[in-house]
């Protein structure tokens, strides 16, 4: 079975360009904000989130905040997008319990590999 | 809920009873076993949520989440299970039967359970009244037209260039050593190798392929670009001195803004990239001028159109490294249309004889817009093709 990838970003050409581009590999489901993805989240259980942080509703921060503090995905990896390259915005995701950082635009084939990386970790373990 | 949040704790976990009964917003009701939360769940009371305890004597959390939801009155309550070592089989168990949640010790602060349960109570109330249902996101769907389309153009232009291609490539063979053709990473809506033909000496292939070269080099950018410390950032030489505009990150030897650092990295790597543009460094042979000037070097492409990972008419897939700069929100609708051989752009450029890089992009992203919903016609694949081989004739 293909593993589960949720994508929350409000632009919606990144979100369907990251839905198409994944979801030969994964299960891919896009929501357009934080809101929207956290009710889905009350029935489905996804292997890895890839959130974008700047977002009008509720922000890529707010969302990580309420996604670690539900059980259920207290531990589930998450790689943020942002399309602003700055430190202390790293820094703020990884304390908040993001995995992984990516600055817009990004390489296509570097999320793929940060998405293995998190998905495969013991794999990439053994490889070390 | 924000006075007071009663909770039914299920367990014998002093710290979490603790915990609990610490926070004035939590009124806590500590039972401690299967049946006594029987009892109290028959009695009347409904509280906000249960917690409990995945063992506890006489029973299991799951025994007594079946019993919770079968009383109806009781249906709309959170109920969340408490391990003290987590199982991937409780752990999966809760969530297929659809247990509000699963925490295991220790369990978050007070402000946070009550935020979730706050969150659970709103959750509930949306999900009992489904009022508006949400406008299902319109997809940019491939049209099995234009696959159907796709192949039959391919193979046949395949089949009567088939004898084309064995000259060529016999041509390339006896020239130089070497394969006959070269793949190159390519993203359109995914990555794949594109396939070509080879127009340059295998040596030169061999040290320089172009896609490692290119990839090699952009990297390099990346990683040592060509910093002058000796310049200050414009913004920190209007501060006071010791303050910066942004955290200081630090290099070998140096110091310096990380503002300053990531505006001069992008100018260095606009330089490296228009340097990078002139193939100065590939050998091409005679065969190879004749079949990029003829466009036969692209023939192969047919093969990818054939495995599905292009159309005749899209978007041009970009290698990794251009890809690299336009998977930005302003930009990324290209890659959302299918990847082509023959670009709309193209169909335009004959037209105005010159485009320019902005013009490109957007009608990239114009030409994606033709695969929202069903509102694709083939019609505007035809007229591109035609524009363009008129052009090419011309």
């Amino acid at each position: 079975m293909k593993q589960k990838i949720l994508v929350i970003d409000d632009e919606r050409s990144i979100r369907l360009l990251l839905v198409n581009f994944l979801s030969k590999m994964y299960d891919v489901v896009g929501k357009g904000d934080g809101e929207e993805a956290l009710e889905w989240l009350e029935g489905n259980l996804p292997d890895l989130v890839i959130c974008d942080i700047q977002m009008p509703k509720m922000d890529g921060y707010v969302f990580l905040e309420k996604l670690r503090q539900r059980g259920y995905t207290r531990h589930t990896p998450v790689i943020m997008l942002s399309g602003v390259e700055s430190s202390p915005e790293r820094v703020k995701c990884y304390t908040l319990g993001a995995q992984d950082f990516l600055v817009k635009p990004f390489n296509p084939e570097e999320l793929s590999a940060l998405i293995k990386k998190n998905l495969f970790p013991v794999h990439y373990a053994l490889k070390w | 809920m924000e006075n007071n949040v009663t909770i039914v704790y299920i367990g014998g976990s002093d710290e979490i009873i603790e915990a609990l009964t610490s926070d004035s917003r939590c009124s806590v009701e500590v039972i401690s076993t299967a049946r006594a939360a029987m009892n109290y769940f028959n009695s009347g009371i409904k509280p906000d949520a249960v917690l409990c305890e995945t063992n506890i004597p006489d029973g299991s959390a799951f025994i007594i989440y079946d019993y919770m939801r079968g009383l109806q009155r009781l249906d709309q309550v959170a109920f969340i299970v408490v391990a003290f070592e987590f199982s991937e089989d409780d752990f999966k168990r809760a969530f297929s039967i659809k247990i509000d949640d699963y925490y295991v010790t220790p369990l978050p602060d007070s402000d946070t359970l009550v935020s979730r349960l706050e969150f659970l109570k709103e959750y509930r109330k949306k999900s009992a009244n489904p009022a508006q249902s949400k406008e299902k996101e319109v997809n940019y769907l491939m049209p099995v037209s234009k696959r159907i389309f796709d192949i039959i153009v391919a193979s046949s232009v395949f089949l009567i260039l088939s004898p084309i291609l064995l000259i060529v490539t016999i041509a390339i063979r006896l020239e130089s050593k070497g394969k006959v053709y070269y793949t190159s990473k390519r993203f359109g809506r995914e990555i794949f190798n594109l396939y070509r033909l080879r127009s340059m000496c295998a040596s030169t292939y061999t040290d320089f392929q172009i896609a490692d070269i290119v990839e090699h080099q952009y990297t390099t950018t990346q990683k040592n670009p060509n910093i002058d410390f000796t310049v200050p950032c414009p913004f920190c030489a209007d501060l006071p001195e010791g303050e910066t505009c942004s955290p200081i990150i630090h290099t070998d030897n140096n110091m310096i803004c990380e503002y300053w650092y990531i505006r001069q990295r992008k100018e260095f790597a606009k330089i490296q990239s228009s340097f990078l543009k002139a193939p100065d460094y590939f050998r091409i042979t005679k065969v190879g001028k004749f079949i990029r000037h003829t466009n036969i070097d692209k023939f192969p492409q047919l093969i990818n159109v054939l495995k599905g990972d292009m159309s005749i008419v899209g978007n041009h897939p970009l290698p990794l490294y251009k890809a690299e700069l336009l998977t930005s929100d302003l930009f990324s609708k290209r890659f959302l249309a299918p990847a082509g051989i023959l670009a709309l752009w193209q169909a335009e450029m004959s037209r105005k004889r010159s485009i320019t890089e902005v013009e490109r992009r957007r009608l990239d992203n114009a030409y994606a817009d033709h695969f929202i919903g069903g509102r694709y016609s083939m019609l505007l694949d035809f007229r591109i093709i035609l524009v363009v081989l008129i052009k090419k004739i011309l």
